[in-house]
C-alpha cells in the first residue's frame, strides 16, 4: 500500500517537472519567435500550450485520486495541496505564452522591439520560470526565495518598457498599434513573472510549511 | 551449539553427581552396618562372660548404660529379662529364628524390618553355660530411613551440586567455544583450533582466495571502464529501471550541471523536450536521437533501450557537435555561394551570346556586347582562379617550396602593379618600412599584399591614402595596410575574411571583386603561420595587420 503511494508520488513529482519543463518550452519558443517574428516556432508555442492544459487535467486527477485514496498526512499532504496550487500557476504561464505567439502571428514586431526593454525583461521572465521549476525540482528553499524576490527586477522592467512605449508613440504615430500590441506582451510577460513567484511561494509551502506573504 | 555442549555437560555432570552419590552412600551404609553387627557380637560375648560370673543384676545395671536392647530367654523361650519392656509382657520367643539358632549351635543372628519401614534390627543371641540365651539386638535406619531423614540436607546438596553442575558447565561451554567464535575468518590458515575443524578452514581459505581472485578481477574490469567512460568528452549517462540516473560520466556532469547526478530522476537532470522526448521514448524501448542546445553548445543525443526483465533502462550518450552544426552551415552558404558566384557571370555570357545568334544585335553594338562578354568572362575566369588558389592553399603541400622573401621588396612591386588604379582613383600609395626577409611562399605573399592593397585603393575615400609598412618589431616581421577608407562595421568585423563573405550584400558591380580577396589572404597567412590583426573604425578608416 505504502509502495504503491511512494510510486504515485514520484509519477506527480515527474509529472510536475515534465509541465515545469512544457511551460519553460512554451515560453522560450513565444520569446524567440517574437525577437525573429518567427511563425512556425509562435505556431509550436500555441501547440504545446494545449499539452500543458492536458498535463493540468492529469495532474490534477492524479491529486485527487491521492487525497482520496491515500489521504496523506503532513509533508505528503503539503506536496498534493501545493502540486495543485501549482498546476494552476503553470497553466496560467502556459495561457500567456501562447498568447504571446498568438499576437506574434499576427503582426510583425521584430524591427520596433529592438531598441525596447522588452528583451531584457522577456530574459529575465524566462530566467524566473526555469528557476522556478528547478526550486521544485532540487527543493531548493533559497532559489525559490531569491525568485519570488526577482519579481522585483520584472516589474522593474515592465515599468521601464512602458516608457519605452511611450516615448515610441509621441516619437511617431505610426508605431501606435504595435506600441499597443507591444504593451499587451510585456504585461504577459509581467504576469508569468508574477506566476512563476507565487509557483516558487508554494515551493517554499511545500518544504516549510508555512506561506510567504509575496 | 553453546546451548547444547551446556545442556550435554551439565546433565552429565548432574548424572554422575547423582550416581556416584547413590553409589557411595550404599556401600558406606553396608560397611557401617557390618561394623555394628561386630560391635554387637562383641558386646554380647562380654555381657556372656560377665553374666557367667555374676548374677542377674548386672544386666540390670549394664542395660542402663547401653542404648541396645538387651533381652535374657530362657531355654523354653520363656522371657527373663528384657532391657526395653517388662519380661511378662513378652511372649516365648522360642520362634525367633536367631534364639533357635543360638539353642542349636550356640550363637545366632537375625535382621528384621521394623513395621514402618524405615528402621532395621539386627538380632544377636548367644547361649550363654546356664542354657539360657542372651540376646542383644540394636536398631538402626535402614537406607531409606537414611534419605527419608535427612532429606533436607539432601536436597540442599542437590541443589548446591545443581548449581556447581550448572556453573561449572557454563564455564566450561564457554571454554569449548571459545576458540570457534575466536576463529580469524580473514585468514582461516592462520588459526590454531581443534582438529576437526582443520578440512572446513582449508575449504574456507581456498574459497577466500576464489573470491578475493574474482573481486579484483571485478574491479580491474570496473576501473578499466571509469577510466574509458571518464577521459571521453563525450558525454554518457546510464538510466536503470526506475528512470533514475545509475552512473554519469564526468563529461555528462559537466553537460548537465550537476555534480553528482547518481540516483535522480531523469527530469530532475535536465528539463529540454530534446532530452526528455528521447529518453522517454527509450524507456518505451525505442532508440531515438535528438539535439539540444545547452550552455551555447550544440549536443546531439542518441539514447538507446537496454531491455530488462519486463520494462527498460536507457544509455544516453551525448556528442558536442557545435563545430560540426557550424561547419555544416558554412559549407552549406559557400557551395551556395559558389554556384551563384559562378552563374551570373555565365548567365551574362550566355545572354548576350543567344542575342547575338537571334541576330539581334545591331552591328554597331557589337564591340559593346563583345566588351560585356570578355569582361564577364574575365571574371568568371578570376573567380575559378581564386577557388583554386583557395583550394591549393588549404593544401599542406605547399610548406615545401618556402624560399627566403622580401616583404619590402614584394610590397614595393605590389605598388607598382596597383598605381595605374590607385591614379585613377585619386589615392595616394605610400610604401615605409626598411628591407625584412621571411620564409614563405612568394606568388602567396604577393597575393596577400596585393589583395589587402586592392581593398584598401578600392574601398577608400576620394584623396585618401593606403599606407603600407614592413618592418621588425621583436621577433616578428610586421605588415600592416592601413586605409583612410569607409571602414568595417563591427557587426562585419568577424566575418569578412569568410569565403564570399561581402559587406555589401547587393554584391554590386562597381566594385567588381569576386569576395574571396581577405578570404585569400587569411589562409595565405595561416600556411605562413601568421597572424592577422584587424583594427577599423566605421567611416574612419582600417588598418589590416600581419605579424609572421
Amino acid at each position: 500500500m505504502r509502495n504503491k503511494f511512494d510510486t504515485q508520488l514520484e509519477a506527480l513529482n515527474n509529472d510536475l517537472i515534465s509541465m515545469g519543463a512544457l511551460c519553460e518550452d512554451t515560453i522560450a519558443c513565444a520569446v524567440k519567435a517574437l525577437m525573429n517574428n518567427d511563425m512556425q516556432l509562435a505556431e509550436k508555442a500555441i501547440k504545446t500550450e494545449k499539452e500543458i492544459d492536458q498535463k493540468e487535467r492529469d495532474i490534477e486527477a492524479l491529486c485527487l485520486k491521492l487525497l482520496l485514496q491515500q489521504q496523506p498526512v503532513a509533508k505528503d499532504l503539503r506536496m498534493v495541496s501545493s502540486a495543485l496550487k501549482m498546476i494552476t500557476d503553470m497553466g496560467r504561464i502556459g495561457d500567456q505564452a501562447a498568447d504571446i505567439a498568438e499576437i506574434v502571428t499576427f503582426i510583425n514586431l521584430s524591427e520596433s522591439i529592438n531598441n525596447l526593454h522588452i528583451a531584457e525583461m522577456a530574459e529575465a521572465t524566462i530566467k524566473m520560470v526555469t528557476e522556478s521549476i528547478d526550486a521544485f525540482v532540487k527543493r531548493d528553499l533559497k532559489l525559490a526565495n531569491s525568485v519570488i524576490d526577482y519579481d522585483d527586477v520584472v516589474d522593474d522592467l515592465f515599468l521601464k518598457t512602458k516608457n519605452d512605449l511611450i516615448y515610441l508613440i509621441t516619437k511617431d504615430k505610426k508605431y501606435g498599434e504595435q506600441a499597443l500590441d507591444l504593451l499587451m506582451i510585456a504585461k504577459y510577460l509581467e504576469r508569468i513573472g508574477d506566476h512563476a513567484a507565487l509557483i516558487a511561494g508554494w515551493v517554499v509551502f511545500s518544504i516549510t510549511g508555512t506561506h510567504k506573504e509575496i | 551449539m553453546k546451548k547444547k555442549v551446556f545442556l550435554s555437560i551439565l546433565l552429565s555432570s548432574i548424572l554422575i553427581v547423582t550416581m556416584s552419590s547413590g553409589l557411595i552412600i550404599t556401600a558406606l551404609y553396608k560397611d557401617f552396618a557390618s561394623e555394628r553387627k561386630k560391635e554387637l557380637i562383641t558386646e554380647c560375648s562380654y555381657i556372656a562372660s560377665a553374666l557367667a560370673r555374676t548374677d542377674n543384676n548386672y544386666l540390670i545395671e549394664i542395660s542402663k548404660e547401653s542404648s541396645d536392647r538387651i533381652t535374657l530367654v530362657a531355654s523354653n523361650g520363656t522371657v527373663l529379662y528384657d532391657s526395653f519392656a517388662d519380661a511378662s509382657t513378652l511372649g516365648n520367643h522360642l520362634d525367633r529364628p536367631e534364639i533357635e539358632s543360638a539353642l542349636k549351635n550356640g550363637s545366632g543372628q537375625a535382621t528384621r524390618l521394623s513395621n514402618t519401614l524405615g528402621e532395621r534390627t539386627f538380632y544377636y543371641a548367644k547361649r550363654l553355660s546356664s542354657g539360657n540365651v542372651l540376646r542383644i539386638s540394636t536398631t538402626t535406619k535402614s537406607i531409606f530411613g537414611i534419605i527419608g531423614n535427612s532429606s533436607i540436607i539432601i536436597l540442599l546438596i542437590i541443589i548446591f551440586a545443581f548449581a556447581v553442575a550448572v556453573v561449572v558447565a557454563r564455564v566450561l561451554t564457554k571454554a569449548i567455544v571459545a576458540p570457534i567464535n575466536k576463529l580469524n575468518l580473514d585468514d582461516p590458515l592462520g588459526n590454531n583450533t581443534y582438529d576437526e575443524l582443520s578440512n572446513l578452514l582449508v575449504r574456507m581459505n581456498k574459497q577466500n582466495e576464489k573470491i578475493k581472485e574474482q573481486l579484483g578481477a571485478l574491479s580491474e574490469k570496473q576501473k578499466e571502464f571509469n577510466t574509458i567512460t571518464e577521459n571521453m568528452t563525450e558525454s554518457l549517462v546510464i538510466f536503470g529501471e526506475n528512470k533514475h540516473v545509475l552512473s554519469a560520466n564526468k563529461s555528462a556532469c559537466e553537460l548537465f550541471e550537476n555534480s553528482n547526478p547518481k540516483n535522480i530522476g531523469y527530469l530532475e537532470l535536465c528539463r529540454e523536450q530534446g532530452f526528455i522526448q528521447a529518453v522517454e521514448s527509450a524507456f518505451l524501448g525505442e532508440s531515438s536521437i535528438s539535439k539540444i542546445d545547452r550552455n551555447g553548445k550544440t549536443y546531439q543525443l542518441s539514447v538507446n533501450p537496454v531491455k530488462g526483465d519486463n520494462s527498460y533502462a536507457a544509455v544516453l550518450f551525448a556528442v558536442d557537435i557545435t563545430e560540426k552544426e557550424q561547419s555544416e552551415k558554412m559549407r552549406r552558404e559557400f557551395s551556395a555561394n559558389v554556384s551563384h558566384e559562378l552563374k551570373t557571370p555565365l548567365t551574362s555570357i550566355m545572354g548576350y551570346a543567344e542575342i547575338m545568334q537571334n541576330g539581334i544585335v545591331k552591328k554597331d553594338d557589337f564591340p559593346k556586347v563583345i566588351d560585356q562578354i570578355y569582361f564577364q568572362s574575365k571574371r568568371l575566369l578570376t573567380l575559378i582562379e581564386d577557388i583554386i588558389k583557395l583550394s591549393r592553399l588549404d593544401e599542406e603541400g605547399l610548406k615545401d617550396e618556402f624560399i627566403p622573401v622580401d616583404l619590402y621588396a614584394l610590397s614595393e612591386a605590389v605598388i607598382t602593379e596597383l598605381k595605374d588604379k590607385a591614379e585613377k582613383n585619386n589615392i595616394s600609395l605610400i610604401l615605409e618600412g626598411n628591407s625584412c626577409i621571411v620564409n614563405g611562399v612568394e606568388g602567396t605573399l604577393h597575393e596577400m599584399i596585393y589583395n589587402l592593397c586592392d581593398n584598401a585603393i578600392t574601398y577608400n575615400k576620394p584623396e585618401g591614402s593606403v599606407t603600407v609598412k614592413v618592418s621588425k618589431e621583436d621577433n616578428h616581421v610586421l605588415l600592416s595596410v592601413k586605409d583612410t577608407g569607409i571602414g568595417i562595421s563591427l557587426m562585419h568585423q568577424s566575418r569578412i575574411f569568410e569565403r564570399f563573405y561581402r559587406v555589401d550584400k547587393s554584391r554590386s558591380k562597381e566594385t567588381g571583386g569576386t569576395g574571396l580577396g581577405l578570404s585569400i589572404v587569411k589562409h595565405g597567412a595561416l600556411l605562413h603561420g601568421a597572424e592577422i590583426k584587424l583594427d577599423s573604425v566605421l567611416g574612419k578608416g582600417t588598418t589590416i595587420s600581419i605579424s609572421f
